[in-house]
């Protein structure tokens, strides 16, 4: 499903972010990718979700080679994957259910189907009660849920998460590794950076970079 | 109902629910606008109706053709058909050298004076009218006829004709300027306002993209705002000009009623209001357009 092939990224003013990375993560896997801060776990996940462009080498997605995709066709590629972010990005002058509105307005859903859809979101990650309530008001763990909640609303094949539980406690952090073993079990492909290590029995490869490169 | 209606219908209420979310920055933007179109209106309208009170003034750029006053029948014929040929002409009068004997006596009181005359000294004459203020189109009438053998003298007052013909054309030309002007300053204020509106939703904008917004559903809600802002105004400045006009209508039928004139303020039809609105509209989409072009396009490029 996702390929790198001899992926570098440097950025301007000589800093190396990724050094000929050579990966390939299947259908339907939980990847997680660790290493220190500035290991270039966020990059290696913009580059998937065309955030970045590499400067050189190739990132294939779905037989994609979306290094090369043009600059119109990046959005289109963006709603076959859900992002959760580590700061969550919440849109803190709508509600939760706004919030999870927002992928389906941009992919044309009906107003009908989109309340159901996101309302079946919310019902996932716990937080159905809540989706009058503003972001403000949401404790961080349900801040990350809800960011969790807008990923998953249009059902992508793919999941991208970064540092997804660096901000939270530990029951929080062990409630989104289970939904993400949740999610993989359903058939969809996750590739997570983190500190944390994931929960046990779950069947996830473990990905390590050091200093730009595949350590592991 | 397919997903472009939908996105159209989404950034429409999106554009609307901005407008009111600041009802009073909304309010102020639209004064100003609103103040800013209607004075090129005003002006416009002001000079039309200047028009319209000098409706009389292709009469008063009239030429008169005097005969040699020993002009036969068949000259008197044969300039006539040549007048015939002539382009743009509204009214013609012939005046025989009986008539304008008779009306000389009559002005000046002096009985009748073919009685006391050996022979009639006045010639025949035409008076003819164009149908518009030209100096132009009157010189080349002059020209036309003068040189004509049975023709004695053209007289018309083209110089008067020339110069209020420089001075409407002067209006015309302020008028245009004018709303050159004020237009190019509600397209600069639709997209200052549209800026600060891009500059405000930087967040919304940097989410949207990361899950997926293509640029026009970005854009799309700023667009409808200018052009929504623009129309608006278009109302601002057509209720301005309007009520500007109501209150002088009265103090002028007044003042007509003493000259003995109908004279009446013009005021436009109603599809040239709708024109003004729907151009306003236009120039506000026009800002929008460059603040969204300047602000997401431009500058993510640059």
């Amino acid at each position: 499903m996702i390929r790198f092939e001899q992926v570098n990224k440097h950025y301007p003013g000589g800093h190396h972010a990724l050094t000929g990375i050579d990966l390939e993560i299947q259908r339907g896997e939980m990847v997680i990718l660790t290493g220190h801060s500035g290991a270039g776990k966020s990059t290696l996940l913009k580059l998937i979700a065309a955030i970045e462009r590499p400067t050189s080498g190739n990132v294939w997605l779905n037989e994609q080679n979306i290094s090369r995709l043009r600059r119109s066709a990046i959005p289109y590629l963006r709603r076959n994957i859900g992002l959760i972010f580590q700061d969550h990005k919440l849109l803190f002058d709508r509600n939760a259910l706004h919030n999870v509105l927002l992928p389906l307005d941009i992919a044309g859903f009906s107003r009908k189907d989109a309340f159901s859809r996101a309302r079946a979101a919310l019902d996932k990650v716990g937080l159905l009660m809540r989706e009058k309530s503003m972001p403000i008001t949401l404790s961080g763990g349900e801040q990350q849920r809800l960011c969790i909640a807008r990923a998953i609303v249009s059902r992508p094949p793919l999941l991208l998460a970064d540092e997804p539980t660096g901000n939270l406690d530990l029951a929080y952090a062990q409630d989104i590794w289970h939904m993400f073993t949740e999610f993989h079990l359903s058939g969809t492909t996750l590739v997570i950076s983190s500190h944390d290590t994931a929960p046990s029995g779950s069947q996830h490869r473990m990905i390590q970079l050091d200093h730009g490169r595949l350590a592991s | 109902m397919n997903a472009w209606l939908l996105h159209h219908g989404h950034a429409l209420h999106s554009a609307l629910l901005r407008l009111i979310q600041a009802p009073f920055a909304s309010l102020f933007t639209l004064i100003s606008l609103g103040i800013a179109l209607s004075l090129p209106a005003l002006m416009a309208i002001t000079l039309y109706t200047v028009q319209q009170l000098s409706g009389t003034l292709p009469q008063q750029s009239a030429i008169t053709v005097y005969l040699h006053t020993n002009a036969s029948e068949a000259d008197r014929s044969q300039l006539e058909k040549r007048i015939n040929q002539l382009h743009h002409l509204a009214h013609k009068q012939f005046i025989s050298k009986q008539t304008a004997l008779a009306q000389l006596s009559r002005q000046l009181a002096l009985g009748n004076l073919s009685d006391q005359l050996p022979t009639n000294p006045l010639p025949d004459a035409w008076v003819l009218t164009p149908t518009q203020l030209d100096p132009a189109l009157t010189q080349a009438w002059t020209q036309q006829l003068a040189n004509l053998p049975m023709v004695a003298l053209v007289q018309g007052n083209q110089a008067w004709s020339t110069r209020l013909h420089a001075l409407l054309n002067l209006g015309n030309q302020l008028v245009v300027l004018l709303g050159v002007l004020l237009g190019s300053g509600v397209v600069t204020l639709s997209a200052i306002v549209t800026h600060l509106q891009i500059m405000s939703r930087e967040p919304e904008i940097e989410i949207s993209r990361l899950i997926g917004a293509t640029h026009s559903f970005i854009s799309r809600p700023f667009l409808y705002f200018g052009l929504l802002e623009g129309l608006l105004a278009g109302f601002t400045a057509a209720a301005i000009v309007y009520g500007f006009f109501l209150v002088l209508a009265e103090p002028v039928a007044i003042l007509a009623h003493d000259y003995a004139s109908t004279f009446h303020i013009w005021l436009p039809a109603p599809q040239i209001w709708l024109a003004g609105i729907a151009a306003a509209g236009v120039l506000g989409w026009l800002g929008a357009w460059l603040a969204v072009w300047r602000t997401l396009v431009w500058a993510k490029q640059g």
